[in-house]
């Protein structure tokens, strides 16, 4: 990871960490010396921090790591539908974040889990959904078991419509749901019957002309595509404005040469044009096929997912396969949609933290100052969040630039050990989803991961060094 | 009395900015007792003895306890809590995170730092838990680490030096307190302009006696590589010692190398001198039994003559005294210097009491009597009350990263005493403290003042004696 050693025998530039005495004493002879805010990690994690920066293996298993998920090349290849992708069966569903049930499971998964059951015409009424629910009639599994993401519930039910990606550089493929806008959807827990209209939609008329669109036009690079966006204001998770116009304008053509009705076609553009979000469901899948490229490589501490259920934050590492580190989420702080209060805020929720896990959004805040807004910040806080994320990770991508800093690379590959040593915890862009099941979006903003995640992981990561 | 107890969870300062401040709130004068220190089993305890009844709170706590005097004035408490609240806001310069600002907010990690900064050095001084990894982090970010911390494992040692090698660094320390890069001092280091010497060295204090004496005779010591004190003993084998002397060899500016080593392994000693053999620059052994004859060799090596090294005489003599000779040294080596000093001279071991404040079984959660003159001040005046006591051996290190004024801390006490008190000065005529004022304070106040360790304690051997016939 290093280049050559620089001299001993020269006039040092140093770092210094701990007693403020020796600093000063370098400060009065003229010396460059940079003094760390050193904070010491929990006492309990010593030894396994001790075990970690002994092992041998993590240098080149961390650059490994973050190498192949800065190199994947995601592509979208095409529409799928869920029960063959994915292999769901009748009343199996996946949802987002860590394994959980339904007795474990927050307002808006139980409302995005009913909603599904309709659109499936699994139950003709809420009511009968949730009895089949409660009687433990479902399958759940998590998004993240099947190659797949989703945005806040992220349920996927059998029949749903799904983007495939592919990455180019390992053939490995990722999928998410498509997404279907802001307000009262699915997503955020909402299963009236416009939701359930909208999904069906979605499902006959949308569908179709995506897939056929990307069968006349071929395979979209996503990873260009974000590099753009990011370049455009958004920071690909909580804004995501520029991208999917970029999107649009891409399939543009090949939408119309579809030969689909133009009533249909017209309504796509609408449909699209009306959702600022549209990509983001595509850009999800593209940064989990690009995580899952750094998945199980020995040694590494890099982490390969953060995903919420809206009970508990998940996190996984490389170095420890599919086990998850769990805690209670937090609740995100930011701007409420009128008519709501802080307590309509349901608990952190959603697959799309797997943006800061490759390496953007609240990561690349600084491309985004817009989005500060949400809590009340200035663009100053942007860059500094920014800033920060530094600390955490182990490289900058070389293809995902930050303009307002000089086009340096953005902050990528979270390093676990790093966040317990520092403190440092990763910055998440998020939406909130309402508390009450069938309630919708109340609302977007902020939220802290909890360390406990992180602490649980370095402790596992410790004890796995042979 | 009334004591106070507070606790402020998860608030972390070095111990060395917390003894400082305890030190100013017990100055405050309604205050009779003060700790302000982090939750360690060791400052718990103290806390225990003191009286305090102790809520919970754990190494990552930081315990503010405090008793007033009787008497004291309503509203006392409330004020010495708003003082240890602006003392502990003082300190607070590189805890400032980060808030919207546009200055950019001080890195917390060294690798973070190392890498915005182009760093070529790591001063590492965290307690020493978590040293190790630290000390991995500052290789990885391909800095040379220094590691001033003491109290790591000799498997740490071992392991970061491993790895420091495989990157082309060399790793310095653990417990390495004097560093000197192309006369840039790190650690404790005397100022020095910067000669032909290069040193290797297990010893932080032996370095500095070899700057201070080499300085009198004119000649500079251009690098000072520190080793720890572990470096080469077998376990170790001169893992850091091999490219710190082939590093120095390659440098043209250094003409002659001086190894100064506390005990060298059988194992180790014939890797070094196989390695000796291999280099171009004439290499001197300067043995910690003598450093004053070692650094001698090393200044004739260099082609320089070396004179008598200074003395200053106490402006009021104090008469011998039968009795035990007593040492109260800050510098490890300087202490065993003494102690070999005073066997060569045929003092009986029974007669000679030397203590080595800066060892581990004294820093355990306090800091260095190089930097806080508290614990050595305490010994001093029992010392001096003693009867049985013939003559008193201090040594008092000048230079970078030293207490600002260490003879003014100690004349007041050394005016006290009743029997001879010889001072190893150990300093540079350019070091910050002033080394000649140094030395007149020290003589104002009563004491036999020697630029050379050895000198003083063999005056101190003398004296004794002197006393032991009269």
């Amino acid at each position: 990871m290093t280049d050559t050693p620089p001299p001993l025998l020269a006039e040092p530039s140093v770092v210094a960490a701990g007693v403020p005495i020796l600093t000063e004493a370098l400060q009065q002879q003229g010396l460059a010396v940079a003094d760390v805010a050193w904070q010491p990690p929990p006492e309990a994690l010593v030894p396994a921090l001790d075990r970690i920066a002994a092992d041998p293996r993590r240098p080149n298993a961390n650059a490994t790591a973050v190498t192949a998920m800065m190199d994947a090349r995601p592509q979208v290849v095409g529409i799928g539908v869920a029960s063959d992708a994915l292999g769901l069966g009748r009343r199996q569903f996946l949802h987002s974040g860590p394994p959980i049930t339904w007795e474990q499971a927050s307002g808006p998964l139980r409302g995005a889990l009913v909603g599904a059951l309709l659109f499936e015409g699994d139950a003709t009424t809420p009511e009968e959904a949730e009895a089949i629910c409660a009687a433990g009639d479902i399958e759940l599994a998590p998004c993240h078991g099947r190659a797949a993401v989703g945005p806040m519930a992220g349920v996927i039910s059998p029949s749903m419509p799904l983007y495939v990606l592919e990455d180019d550089a390992t053939g490995r493929r990722a999928y998410s749901s498509l997404n279907e806008g802001l307000g009262k959807v699915l997503r955020m827990g909402a299963y009236a019957p416009e939701v359930i209209d909208r999904l069906r939609w979605m499902r006959t008329t949308l569908a179709p002309v995506l897939s056929d669109a990307f069968e006349r036009k071929g395979p979209v690079d996503v990873r260009a595509m974000l590099a753009q966006a990011l370049q455009m204001g958004d920071e690909g998770h909580n804004r995501n404005r520029a991208g999917s116009a970029l999107f649009l304008r891409d399939m543009a053509a090949a939408i119309a040469e579809t030969g689909h009705p133009s009533t249909d076609i017209a309504n796509v553009y609408r449909f699209i044009d009306g959702n600022e979000h549209f990509v983001l469901n595509i850009v999800m899948p593209a940064a989990k096929v690009a995580c899952d490229a750094a998945r199980n490589i020995p040694g590494s501490t890099m982490v390969v997912a953060m995903a919420r259920n809206g009970t508990e934050f998940g996190i996984q590492t490389s170095g420890t396969g599919d086990q998850w580190f769990t805690a209670p989420a937090n609740t995100p702080k930011g701007i409420l949609f009128a008519g709501f209060t802080d307590d309509d805020v349901n608990p952190d929720i959603g697959d799309s933290t797997i943006m800061e896990t490759y390496g953007i959004g609240g990561f690349a805040m600084a491309c985004a100052p817009a989005i500060v807004r949400f809590v009340g910040g200035s663009a100053a806080l942007a860059l500094e969040k920014t800033r920060s994320m530094y600390e955490i990770t182990l490289a900058e991508s070389p293809y995902l630039q930050i303009a307002a800093m000089d086009f340096r690379g953005s902050p990528t590959g979270i390093d676990a050990t790093r966040v317990v040593t520092t403190g440092v915890l990763p910055a998440v862009n998020t939406g909130m989803a309402g508390r009450i099941a069938g309630t919708g979006q109340v609302g977007a903003g902020l939220v802290d991961p909890p360390m406990a995640c992180f602490t649980q992981a370095v402790e596992a990561l410790g004890q796995a060094v042979p | 009395m009334s004591r106070t107890i507070e606790i402020r969870p998860g608030l972390y300062y070095d111990s060395v900015t917390l003894m400082l401040l305890s030190q100013n709130l017990s100055e405050d004068a309604a205050v009779t007792h003060a700790l302000v220190a982090m939750g360690t089993e060791l400052n718990l305890a103290l806390l225990t003895d003191a009286g305090y009844e102790l809520p919970d709170a754990s190494a990552g706590d930081l315990v503010i306890a405090f008793t007033l005097v009787d008497g004291a004035a309503d509203g006392d408490a409330e004020r010495v809590q708003a003082l240890v609240g602006s003392l502990l806001t003082q300190s607070n310069r590189g805890n400032a995170a980060g808030s919207g600002g546009t200055e950019e907010a001080p890195a917390r990690s060294v690798g973070h730092a190392a890498h915005t900064h182009q760093a070529t050095v790591s001063l590492i001084s965290v307690p020493g838990a978590h040293a190790f990894t630290v000390a991995m982090e500052a290789i990885e970010a391909g800095t040379h680490p220094v590691v001033f911390s003491d109290n790591v494992s000799i498997e740490h040692e071992i392991a970061m030096k491993t790895a420091a090698n495989a990157a082309g660094l060399v790793a310095m320390g653990p417990d390495c307190g004097t560093v000197i890069l192309a006369g840039a001092g790190l650690g404790f280091a005397n100022a020095v302009v910067p000669g032909p010497i290069g040193l290797v060295s297990a010893s932080g204090t032996g370095a500095q006696q070899v700057c201070a004496l080499a300085d009198q005779a004119g000649v500079g010591v251009r690098h000072v590589i520190g080793l720890g004190g572990r470096d080469l003993s077998d376990e170790v084998g001169g893992l850091s010692a091999l490219p710190a002397l082939r590093l120095l060899d390659a440098d043209p500016d250094v003409t002659v190398i001086g190894i100064v080593a506390k005990s060298i392994g059988p194992a180790t000693a014939a890797v070094v001198d196989a390695a000796i053999a291999e280099l171009s620059t004439p290499t001197v052994m300067v043995g910690v039994d003598d450093l004053t004859a070692g650094t001698a060799a090393l200044l004739k090596t260099a082609g320089v003559e070396p004179p008598a090294p200074l003395t200053w005489a106490p402006t009021e003599s104090r008469p011998a005294r039968a009795g035990a000779i007593v040492g109260l040294y800050g510098g490890g080596t300087l202490a065993a210097e003494a102690e070999a000093v005073l066997a060569a001279a045929g003092v009986p071991a029974d007669h000679v009491e030397i203590l080595d404040l800066g060892d581990d079984e004294f820093t355990q959660g306090r800091p260095h009597p190089m930097i806080d003159a508290r614990l050595r001040l305490g010994h001093l005046a029992t010392t001096i009350a003693r009867t049985d006591v013939g003559a008193i051996l201090l040594d008092v290190v000048l230079g970078h990263g030293s207490l600002a004024d260490p003879a003014g801390v100690l004349a007041p006490t050394i005016a006290t005493a009743t029997v001879p008190v010889h001072v190893a000065l150990v300093g540079t005529a350019d070091d910050p403290q002033g080394r000649d004022a140094q030395a007149a304070t020290l003589a104002a106040a009563g004491a036999h003042v020697y630029l050379s360790n050895a000198a003083a304690a063999a005056s101190a051997s003398a004296a004794a004696a002197a006393g032991a016939t009269a």
